[in-house]
């Protein structure tokens, strides 16, 4: 059996996907998230490390958000992920350190690279109110336009910039 | 009818078990390694295209399938705001990151759990923006607060019904998954990424045709609002934010550009008269784009007023229903004849009053009252929101 064919089939994966997304909907009104969950960590850590911050953006947040950042359905629903990952990689085998990288760059340049694009990520995603999960995937589930926008200037960059850092992966 | 809003704690549990699906099915649709991911922008492996998509368009018909059946309130469920620049910079800044690191949040989060260095630097720089934005919000709040355009739902704005447009973007989609097979095939030499056999595939195509012509005669049942704004006592429990004729006469002396109005009159008296800039329209017109935008103007509050106290208030309270922020929605008390009596034709009794503050309003609207009313007559043109044919307000979606 060769490395493809053990993913599950994407067609299943993604119907399965959007059916928890809906299950979601019905129970809360919401869907799924991930950089929501990153960014409750960090103000909850900027809470712990700062709780009488000055920074204006915590100011208004502690104002406006008496509850703890911890115990929050985005935070469980990342516990819920990581251990669903660890799981899927324990029983199809594909649990093991390693630092994946394209044949023309070193590890290090790839951890560089990672870093970097992670916080355009995150920067970006907070501008985009959500990340591909929360704004665009739930956002088409939910027919918005900003969903829609979202999911279409996302990978419409990447597009346009995949020429660009080809070097990074082929 | 859902949202069923669980238990807070049980509701957490549930939020471990959805987020240990979201979890698995990422990891084993092959998200958990950036090779696979960044296949979609070399034409190489479109997996990520296939899954996305099809979660997509399954959570559309799953979310108007229930709404059809009276399962979900959709005017309850979160519909993502449209910031219309800041969604589209933060997409470009994430187009960069995806490129450039490989990963999204949630992917990154996954593939670190499975053994990923390199996710896991992709994570660290996910926190690492998210508080630089923290840290440097002063200078970007603009941007991220500006050009708001309320909650627009994609099938709204093309004006087709919902269960048209899921028809459109199923075949769409359907149509996508058969032309990124060819670009594969041509990248990879012969070699699909879609393990999907041939007859399977068509099969599930049979299907999706099936699903989506279901979806074009089910349009999803909205609570009829309307029928609940026509009783006298709609709104009655609700709180409503009321303005004075004399404080909006003050407002406007000072020239404070942050009232607009909504004159529920009829075209006729609208016409001859009205308060600055108003916008005639109907309580039914206010989903329509005209009014959304008025409702939704950033930094600014609607004023509603008719010559009817309790059409007021209702459609202030319709206004809120749908969706408008409360605190931005607001009544002329006593309406535009309260204005009209206590401004404009103001006449002073013939014995000024002993009390000071009531003393000084008298003086203010002597004195005031004929500069107002040139204010009024000087704020021509007067628009009248032309009535179109829409299907039952249930909220602004």
């Amino acid at each position: 059996m060769n490395e493809e064919t053990k993913y599950m089939n994407p067609y299943l994966a993604g119907f399965l996907l959007g059916l928890l997304i809906v299950l979601a909907i019905y129970l809360n009104g919401d869907g799924l998230g991930a950089s929501g969950a990153v960014k409750n960590t960090v103000i909850g850590t900027i809470q712990a490390v700062a709780p009488h911050s000055q920074i204006p953006y915590m100011k208004s947040y502690n104002a406006t958000h008496p509850d703890s950042p911890w115990k929050t359905w985005l935070i469980w629903e990342i516990i819920g992920l990581i251990i669903g990952a660890f799981v899927s990689g324990l029983i199809h085998n594909r649990n093991k350190f390693v630092i994946e990288h394209g044949p023309r760059i070193s590890s290090k340049t790839r951890l560089v690279a990672a870093v970097i694009g992670g916080m355009l990520f995150g920067i970006g995603s907070q501008f985009g109110r959500g990340c591909t999960s929360g704004a665009g995937l739930d956002g088409m589930a939910v027919f918005s336009v900003a969903g829609f926008l979202v999911t279409f200037v996302i990978f419409g960059t990447g597009y346009i910039l995949a020429p660009f850092f080809k070097k990074l992966w082929l | 009818m859902g949202p069923i809003y669980p238990e807070p704690n049980f509701n957490l549990m549930l939020a471990l078990v959805i987020g240990f699906f979201f979890g698995y099915l990422l990891e084993h649709a092959g998200f958990s390694t950036s090779k696979k991911l960044v296949g979609v922008f070399y034409g190489y492996d479109f997996t990520v295209w296939r899954v996305f998509f099809t979660a997509a368009i399954t959570g559309m018909v799953g979310i108007l399938a229930l709404a059809h059946f009276g399962l979900l309130n959709l005017d309850a469920i979160y519909i993502n705001p449209l910031y219309l620049w800041s969604v589209i910079v933060g997409g470009i800044i994430m187009g960069f990151g995806f490129i450039i690191g490989g990963f999204c949040p949630g992917t990154s989060i996954c593939s670190t759990f499975i053994g990923k260095i390199d996710a896991l630097f992709f994570v660290i720089g996910v926190a690492l923006g998210i508080f630089l934005f923290i840290i440097g919000y002063p200078l970007v709040e603009g941007l991220h607060k500006g050009s708001y355009m309320g909650t627009p739902q994609l099938f709204d704005t093309l004006n087709i019904s919902m269960g048209l447009f899921t028809f459109l973007v199923v075949i769409f989609a359907f149509f996508t998954y058969w032309a990124v097979e060819k670009i594969e095939l041509k990248v990879n030499k012969g070699k699909s990424a879609d393990p999907t056999p041939k007859s399977t595939f068509a099969k599930i195509t049979g299907f999706a045709v099936v699903v989506a012509i279901f979806a074009l005669f089910i349009p999803p049942k909205k609570p009829t609002m309307l029928a609940e704004f026509a009783k006298p006592d709609f709104g009655k429990d609700m709180h409503i934010n009321y303005i004075t004729p004399d404080e909006v006469a003050v407002r406007l002396i000072k020239g404070d550009k942050s009232m607009q109005f909504v004159d529920l009159r009829l075209p006729g008296e609208f016409k001859k008269l009205a308060l600055p800039y108003a916008v005639n329209a109907k309580p039914e017109q206010f989903c329509q784009m005209k009014m959304k935008n008025v409702f939704n103007a950033a930094g600014k509050i609607t004023i509603i007023y008719s010559n009817d106290d309790n059409l007021d208030r209702r459609a202030a309270a319709l206004a809120m229903k749908v969706g408008y922020e409360p605190q931005n929605v607001w009544v002329l008390k006593g309406g535009f004849p309260a204005f009209k009596k206590d401004i404009l034709d103001f006449k002073p009794p013939a014995v000024m009053p002993a009390n000071r503050m009531l003393r000084t309003t008298y003086l203010f609207r002597e004195e005031f009252g004929p500069q107002i009313m040139q204010i009024l007559k000087n704020s021509k043109p007067r628009k009248v929101v032309i009535p179109k044919a829409k299907r039952a307000l249930g909220g602004c979606g």
